[in-house]
């Protein structure tokens, strides 16, 4: 079965479905009204104090959002439309209280599914179907926390709602796997920050048999398999002796320079997305940020874009601990796959090509100028750089500086230290910059090449549709012969090139990146020591020769065979 | 009683977070408080009234407080949903 991949990696366990017990609730006489309302009223309370208990183990600040929802169910225990509704079918039509609760809160729920002209609303629905469940259980005197099996296991489910998810430990945890689920959705960004592979909208997954099985999670290729075999099972043994293996040989490149056999530099820089980060990044030796991404700044709220002095606070932090190293901030990338309830982005057709990132900031420029006000302020004693996303032309550009500049007079102002002269950098991913890249290049510092976005902009095909793969893929001669082009021309304007796409972590294709002379590559931060050792063992005079033959390739085939021919023979060039 | 016509101002509408502000703030008054819609009442001191009006940006509520504290209650309404409820 195929998935999209919401967090790296594999894993092979015990398949274990936390999915929310479902009842067969039958509609049943009742004689003793009094006890049936006694029970009713149990219920209430025990399942107030659960969720008073899971409000009480959630952070304030980071878990804002999951809070909402149970304070909201906790209002639904207080609700007296939804009360009386139970409570009259028990004393009037003498029900029984499960048939009650769950045909109140059907209807409930299918008021709240039918609200065509209402997403948000809509999708909320399963929040109150979570707490009748909950109430049924305590009804039913079935527990609805989720015990964790003692071994290690795969959570299977449809979605996981965050009380859920809040519910459950994860010590034996090792993969996630949804029926539905979004790259973007609460549990994908909690499994990414745990490091266990995820992956979500595995359609099929909850009608097939899966009880007791083992599962095996590749969210590298987006695959899962339902008892896989001993063949299966062997070649994961052996990824996995092999990541071991390697995490012991690469940790020694943690403190090196990343410097060819033939003395060349390309710095190894990692993508952030909070400042927790930065002590693996420093310990994997990262040479610094080469995109900080802010999303996650904007997506903890819940109801307003982050204040200057909550961004500021937060880059500030990341920019210390950083001491000197290179910082680059990119400005709120918004739209695409990226949603953020409260800024209200109509949903579109064609996100992709939609009302998003620096078009939409740029039109809003009162969210924007904060945001640009907290970067220029966590760059008075640091080496912090601002880099804007999806360029497309000059005049993005030009409006951009202009609210810098407005921003710059208003710091002034108001008396505050920030960096007057700091870099700014565009990212290089719209086919329209790459080709007007020497132009762009006289208005800005550096570029940073997204190599996932400039492939699927390139190639005109979805990134996330399992079909393309091949048009995706990075070895595509087109994809690397525009990326040598940018190079190029960045170099001839005299200004710094980076790549912190997905590309700048395959190891086949490092070789290329130093032969075109890129500044550095910003990748994942368990892909630090692996880059640097990929660099230490290359000589750039000899890469030089290979870029040159594999540019005047024509298939991905052909490009895949030279480059892992030149990675098996040791850098011996082809 | 008195009646106020209030207009939903923030972005998102009366989604569930805010059904949560709301409900919060009006069970701080003895008077009742409900929206007239179609012939319907919603009851305000209820999260699934609040969301039952289905309230977004633009629309016009049609409130009704009754009670010993109504003039605040009503005030106070007007207050909650001027503020966007701390929202854009």
């Amino acid at each position: 079965m195929d998935g999209i991949i919401a967090s790296q990696g594999k894993a092979l366990a015990k398949s274990f479905p936390v999915q929310a017990p479902s009842f067969e609730i039958e509609k049943t006489p009742i004689h003793d009204i009094r006890a049936e309302l006694d029970r009713f009223e149990d219920a209430k309370a025990e399942c107030a104090q659960q969720l008073g208990i899971l409000i009480d183990e959630l952070d304030d600040e980071s878990d804002s959002a999951t809070i909402a929802i149970l304070e909201f169910q906790q209002l639904m225990l207080e609700d007296t439309d939804f009360l009386d509704k139970i409570t009259d079918m028990i004393e009037q039509e003498k029900l029984n209280c499960e048939y009650a609760v769950q045909t109140a809160s059907d209807e409930f729920v299918s008021f709240l599914q039918n609200l065509t002209d209402n997403d948000y609303l809509r999708e909320r629905a399963t929040d109150v179907s979570d707490l009748s469940t909950r109430l049924l259980s305590v009804l039913l005197n079935v527990s609805t926390k989720i015990e964790e099996p003692d071994h290690p296991y795969i959570a299977i489910a449809e979605d996981i709602a965050p009380s859920r998810l809040a519910e459950l430990d994860h010590h034996e945890l090792r993969g996630i796997v949804l029926e539905e689920g979004s790259i973007t959705s609460h549990c994908a960004i909690i499994a990414t920050s745990l490091g266990i592979p995820c992956l979500v909208q595995v359609t099929g997954i909850l009608e097939a048999d899966t009880v007791g099985k083992l599962l095996l999670v590749d969210a590298i290729e987006g695959e899962v398999t339902i008892d896989p075999d001993d063949d299966q099972i062997s070649a994961f043994k052996i990824y996995e002796k092999q990541r071991e293996e390697e995490r012991e040989l690469f940790d020694q490149y943690a403190q090196r320079e990343s410097r060819t056999l033939d003395g060349a530099f390309m710095g190894v820089y990692a993508n952030i997305i909070s400042k927790d980060e930065v002590e693996p990044l420093l310990k994997q030796g990262g040479e610094g940020v080469g995109l900080f991404r802010t999303e996650l700044v904007y997506m903890l709220k819940t109801n307003a874009a982050p204040t200057e002095e909550e961004q500021y606070a937060e880059y500030f932090a990341v920019a210390s601990a950083l001491e000197q190293r290179p910082l680059i901030i990119r400005t709120l990338d918004v739209g695409g796959d990226k949603e953020i309830e409260y800024l209200h982005i109509q949903k579109e057709e064609n996100p992709y090509l939609g009302y998003r990132a620096i078009r939409y900031c740029l039109d809003n420029p009162d969210l924007f100028k904060a945001q640009i006000a907290a970067i220029l302020r966590a760059g008075a004693d640091h080496n912090v750089k601002m880099m804007l996303p999806l360029i497309t032309c000059k005049d993005e550009i030009t409006k951009t500086k202009q609210l810098v500049k407005e921003v710059c007079i208003e710091l002034d102002e108001r008396g505050v230290t920030y960096d007057a002269d700091m870099q700014i950098g565009i990212m290089m991913e719209t086919p329209a910059a790459a080709l007007d890249s020497a132009r762009l290049a006289r208005d800005v510092d550096f570029f940073s090449i997204g190599t996932n976005d400039l492939s699927q902009y390139l190639f005109a095909a979805d990134r996330n549709n399992a079909k393309l793969l091949e048009l995706n893929s990075f070895f595509q001669p087109t994809l690397l012969r525009a990326i040598d082009m940018i190079a190029r021309t960045a170099h001839e304007a005299g200004i710094e090139v980076e790549i912190c796409g997905r590309a700048g972590e395959i190891l086949e294709l490092v070789p290329l990146w130093i032969a075109m002379g890129i500044d550095n590559v910003s990748v994942s931060i368990p892909a630090i020591t692996k880059v640097r050792h990929a660099i230490c063992h290359t000589n750039k005079a000899d890469s030089e020769k290979l870029k040159d033959a594999v540019l005047e390739l024509d298939t991905v085939e052909e490009v895949r065979v030279m480059l892992s021919q030149y990675r098996e023979q040791g850098g011996v060039r082809p | 009683m008195i009646t106020r016509d209030i207009i939903v101002q923030n972005e998102l509408g009366l989604h569930i977070r805010i059904a949560g502000t709301i409900v919060k703030e009006m069970k701080k008054f003895e008077s009742s408080i409900m929206v007239m819609q179609d012939g319907t009442a919603h009851n305000f001191k209820n999260v699934t009234g609040v969301v039952s009006t289905n309230g977004k940006k633009g629309d016009v509520l049609t409130f009704e407080f009754d009670g010993p504290d109504e003039e605040c209650a009503a005030d106070a309404v007007e207050e909650l949903f001027a503020s966007k409820f701390g929202e854009r």
